[in-house]
């Protein structure tokens, strides 16, 4: 089971009234992480929720992921992502979902750096084919 | 010996520029900027093109000397009108050094201001030899993006053709040292047609640059894989592995594997790895936070559109349409809904 947490414009009196209560609260670690939670969904960031165990059918890993049902078996034929049977049917590991995710989120970046540096990076190989000088 | 073509000096360029060349070619010249000059030695006119066939490398003998340089050897070269002295350095590297035209017994005859000159003042700079080792690095770069095209190519339909669909193959870095292996796997998935959305069937191709140093070279190695394979970012997607490495996947259609395949049954000539399309920028707008968008056009950081798509902002996307799953985002979060 895994929850998205969407806040739009007209949750920001909530969200400033929690932050009011977690600020007189005593500080403790779960305050300061309840804290960045409240913040995250602030700047209008979604927050996705699920309990440590709980597991997705790879329909739902297919949704969240924005990819094609073939697509998730094939990353758990592969093993890129653990998975359990349940009778016939197969689980993921809504932690390992999300990990993924947030990987992906890291090779994406490196990925549309790799497309926006073309230029520098030619200028700097040059450069170094050149020599120093 | 390739490579030594008669080529102007930069001073030389200057005279060319405002007395030679035709106003599209001086253009193209005063628009770039001084790092960034197309190769002098390509420089399209009479006079640079007979120098470059007169002062081959083949034939060093037999040039007639411009006898009013005593200074340095300086050689003549004629092509119709137009008169140049050309000088050979120490590395056979034959370099125009002025340029004007014929004017029989008049004072603005070439030879006769040629005649006038500081000669030593002629001779190639420091700018000049670093112009020159600019663009020799160049052509070995863009020889080196070639090479990587065509190992490409070859991986490719090499993994088509595989028992397991993959393919590993070495990588020289520009100097011919081993800079690291690409493995392409060619996955077919069926179409996905659950309720909330429809996928076509696809091919998958899958690039994993395993061994590779990160930085300019195994970025610039991965670009000339995408030229090959699917030259859009939008076809592309990261894909993290369970060892920790990242594999990049793009999606592509039957007919491009078959051209790729066709591209390796000929050799390095065909378009695919001779003249590929450069790669197509993202094809719609995203919405981003305001206090990113800053920072990231600053410094040229990627930030992460609503959609979940990183891209690298650059240009006004004022004309391209925006991003679907941006705009719907975008909608949940405004007050009116």
């Amino acid at each position: 089971m895994v929850t998205r947490l969407r806040p739009d414009s007209a949750d920001q009196p909530l969200l400033e009234q929690i932050q009011n209560l977690i600020a007189a609260a005593n500080r403790t670690e779960f305050t300061a992480e309840l804290e960045l939670l409240v913040d995250l969904l602030e700047s209008g960031s979604e927050v996705v929720c699920a309990l440590p165990d709980s597991s997705m059918t790879p329909t739902e890993v297919a949704a969240y992921l924005g990819v094609s049902r073939p697509y998730v078996y094939r990353l758990l034929d592969r093993g890129v992502l653990p998975c359990h049977n349940v009778g016939r049917d197969r689980r993921v590991p809504t932690a390992s979902v999300l990990d993924y995710a947030l990987r992906r989120d890291d090779g994406r970046r490196v990925l549309a750096e790799t497309f926006a540096s073309a230029e520098a990076d030619r200028q700097a190989l040059i450069a170094e084919l050149a020599g120093a000088d | 010996v390739s490579g030594l073509i008669a080529r102007p000096t930069l001073a030389c360029l200057q005279v060319l520029l405002t007395d030679v060349l035709e106003s599209v070619e001086r253009k193209r010249f005063t628009v770039a900027k001084h790092a960034a000059l197309p190769p002098l030695d390509a420089i399209d006119h009479p006079i640079t093109r007979h120098c470059a066939t007169q002062f081959d490398n083949r034939a060093n003998a037999g040039h007639e000397r411009i006898k009013s340089a005593v200074a340095i050897v300086a050689f003549k070269a004629k092509s119709g009108p137009w008169r140049a002295a050309v000088y050979m350095d120490n590395e056979g590297q034959p370099w125009i050094i002025d340029v004007g035209r014929r004017h029989d017994d008049d004072p603005s005859d070439f030879y006769r201001l040629f005649a006038a000159k500081d000669h030593q003042a002629l001779l190639p700079t420091a700018d000049d030899l670093r112009q020159l080792k600019l663009e020799r690095a160049t052509r070995i770069l863009e020889a080196w993006e070639r090479s990587v095209r065509s190992t490409a190519v070859t991986a490719v339909a090499a993994a088509c053709k595989a028992p397991d669909n993959k393919c590993k193959l070495p990588v020289q870095d520009p100097k011919g040292a081993l800079a690291g292996h690409l493995t392409v796997e060619v996955e077919r998935l069926a179409a996905d047609t659950s309720d909330a959305h429809e996928y076509p069937a696809e091919i998958i191709v899958s690039i994993d640059l395993g061994g590779w140093a990160n930085g300019p070279l195994s970025r610039a190695a991965m670009r000339e894989v995408a030229r090959v394979v699917a030259p859009s970012e939008d076809s592309w997607d990261a894909e993290p592995q369970s060892d920790g490495t990242m594999r990049y996947v793009a999606s592509v259609n039957e007919v491009r594997l078959r051209q790729i395949e066709a591209a390796s049954e000929v050799d390095d000539s065909h378009a695919i790895v001779a003249t590929p399309p450069v790669i197509a920028p993202t094809s719609s707008a995203h919405y981003v936070g305001k206090s990113t968008i800053v920072d990231a056009v600053v410094n040229g950081d990627a930030v992460r559109g609503l959609c979940g798509r990183w891209f690298v902002p650059k240009h006004d996307p004022g004309d391209l349409p925006i991003c679907l799953t941006c705009e719907a985002a975008r909608e949940r979060r405004s007050p009116t809904g």
